[in-house]
């Protein structure tokens, strides 16, 4: 289900078929961090905004009354956000859509539109959209304050150009910092009283917990300093390992499949 | 009294001591974290050579073989190539292949002095290294000829895991189902391995791989969680003698947690056979080194006539070249995993 309803299309682009970047929202209204986050991107790029609102549970409750209130609040949010492109000079339509987020996502791009790549809703399951979709998808880090949208931060931690954020660095450095400290202090400890400690561990029979209850004090500390030292730095595990393989490969890897390519041929 | 304090003295720490520490721990701890397993080998010489005495070089290498052990498995385990139970079950019948093999080492002792008892310890370790580390050479260069693809299991562990034979244990991690009667014997071999020359890995990540049906991915990694279990045991029974020097101890380790870390992350960039690529080419040069230093001990047993200085050469010798299997692999660890690094940034 896909309604069409241009608000703003300049002519250049109704003939030229600008590339877009695909904000999907869901519900009648965009987070404030999402349409700020698509517009940074696209007036960089070069690129368009098509905002996607998407109605997910469109036979939910009263339908008309639900009806209403999401045309409703798609036309004040959209000529809104309408305005803050046109602000910045960017090109933008929207369209709205019921039903499953992903099928609404795959409707649009193969709908004949040149699509580079989208942008979810945080809440949205950036999963689901991306195993299908034939371009990049992109999820938002909000941290701190899209009301109750915060219980589905999880899923957007696949996309890890986005979610990589200036935070998690900080957060590295101040445990390396931390965790350097106390294995300094530790082996300090343990080199300006070093006979004690040798003598003990070295006493055998019970006193055998000594030495081994050492290294496990040193694994744990100066474990945590190697492993945020190392982070710290900049060298962390590939984002294409483990769990996240598929979802980032089928992200970015997948051929491109669209309409644009016979036409361009 | 159990203490060592009376009997061995420990030695005194220098600039150059310590150094030298840091350096070969932090370069054992890469090897680990990578393939499961390596280091020791060279750390035990290393430390008799500065003048620590055999048992306690062994017993704070061993004490500082499972804090390293645990913290790469810690590590890896968060990149889901851990299977815990795996490990442990592994673990605990290594545990019995430890006791077999020091019961071993002992008769052979009893038989035919220290001279045979470290002749015997060469012997292992050149035929195991040998067979072993070029069987999983040719494997590796195949599957590098292949473009790296983790070829279909071969025949052998499909076999076995088709043999229902009770208890059958499923693991979930691996993705394996198999007869405890299996794994028995890789776990025995394991620890009468670590046993004899200080690295059950050369047995158990071979062993893991081909008979039992891992990935090599899935296989180093739980072989931290064996080295930890067999490691935590064989150091409680070292410390009970007294015969640590917790401040050796302590310095390796200081080196190896920066080491192993960084080998953890290093498995989540490259293809599998690199694994096994890494750890053949450690066997077969150490399987040299070893073969360098038996004239010591044919020499002693009057064998052979080598004169002493061909033997004290051929000695220095071996130790470098130990020391050079351990930098090679750490080479071609850290060149593939920053090669990978600057094609997955450009990607």
């Amino acid at each position: 289900m896909l309604e069409q309803a241009d608000t703003d299309t300049p002519e250049a682009t109704r003939t030229g078929r600008p590339h877009q970047v695909l904000v999907v929202v869901r519900g009648g209204t965009a987070s404030p961090a999402l349409g700020a986050y698509a517009l940074g991107v696209a007036e960089r790029l070069g690129l368009g905004v098509l905002a996607a609102y998407v109605d997910t549970l469109p036979r939910y409750g009263d339908r008309l009354s639900r009806r209403e209130r999401f045309a409703a609040g798609v036309a004040g949010d959209a000529a809104r956000f309408g305005d803050k492109a046109r602000q910045r000079g960017i090109a933008f339509e929207h369209v709205t859509a019921s039903g499953k987020a992903s099928e609404a996502v795959l409707a649009i791009v193969h709908g004949g539109r040149r699509i580079d790549f989208v942008v979810c809703d945080p809440a949205i399951g950036i999963d689901a959209v991306a195993r299908r979709c034939p371009v990049p998808v992109f999820g938002l880090d909000v941290a701190g304050g899209t009301g109750g949208r915060g219980r589905r931060m999880t899923q957007q931690r696949n996309p890890g150009r986005l979610t990589m954020s200036e935070r998690t660095r900080k957060r590295n450095v101040a445990r390396t910092i931390v965790f350097g400290a106390a294995a300094v202090a530790l082996y300090a400890a343990v080199f300006t009283h070093s006979e004690l400690i040798t003598n003990l561990s070295a006493k055998g029979g019970l006193y055998a917990v000594v030495p081994v209850v050492t290294v496990f004090l040193f694994s744990y500390v100066h474990g945590s300093f190697t492993g945020a030292f190392w982070s710290a730095l900049g060298i962390e595990a590939s984002k294409s390992a483990g769990a996240s393989k598929t979802a980032t490969a089928a992200a970015t890897k997948r051929k491109d499949t669209r309409a644009t390519a016979q036409i361009n041929a | 009294m159990h203490g060592a304090g009376e009997m061995i003295s420990f030695i005194d720490l220098n600039l150059y001591s310590i150094v030298f520490l840091f350096l070969v721990g932090f370069i054992g701890g890469l090897v680990s974290g990578f393939i499961g397993s390596g280091g020791a080998f060279v750390l035990t010489p290393g430390m008799m050579s500065l003048g620590v005495p055999g048992p306690v070089a062994v017993a704070s290498n061993m004490c500082h073989k499972f804090p390293k052990a645990l913290v790469g498995s810690i590590k890896r385990y968060r990149y889901g190539q851990v299977d815990i139970k795996l490990g442990v079950i592994m673990g605990l019948f290594a545990e019995i292949g430890v006791q077999v093999g020091i019961q071993v080492q002992t008769m052979i002792l009893e038989k035919w002095g220290e001279a045979g008892s470290n002749l015997y310890v060469s012997l292992a370790f050149v035929t195991v290294l040998l067979t072993v580390g070029s069987f999983v050479m040719r494997d590796a260069l195949r599957l590098a000829k292949d473009g790296g693809a983790e070829g279909k299991p071969n025949n052998l562990c499909k076999r076995l895991q088709a043999i229902e034979l009770w208890p059958m244990l499923t693991f979930k991690r691996a993705n394996v189902r198999i007869s405890l009667w299996f794994l028995i014997p890789v776990a025995i071999a394991t620890g009468m391995l670590a046993a004899t020359i200080a690295v059950g890995g050369f047995i158990g990540v071979p062993g893991l791989m081909y008979i039992i049906g891992v990935t090599s991915i899935v296989a180093s990694a739980t072989e931290l969680v064996i080295a930890f279990v067999m490691g935590l045991g064989g150091t409680l029974i070292w410390a009970y003698y007294g015969m640590v020097d917790i401040r050796l101890t302590l310095i390796i380790l200081g080196g190896s947690l920066f080491g192993v870390q960084l080998g953890a992350i290093g498995t989540t960039y490259v293809k599998e056979y690199m694994i096994k690529m890494v750890m053949a080419v450690i066997m077969l040069i150490v399987a040299v080194s070893r073969f360098l230093a038996m004239p010591k001990y044919l020499d002693k047993l009057s064998l052979t006539s080598f004169g002493e200085t061909t033997v004290s050469v051929l000695s220095q010798t071996s130790f470098g070249v130990m020391l050079v299997a351990l930098l090679v692999g750490a080479g071609i660890i850290l060149a593939a995993m920053f090669k990978a690094r600057r094609l997955e940034t450009q990607a």
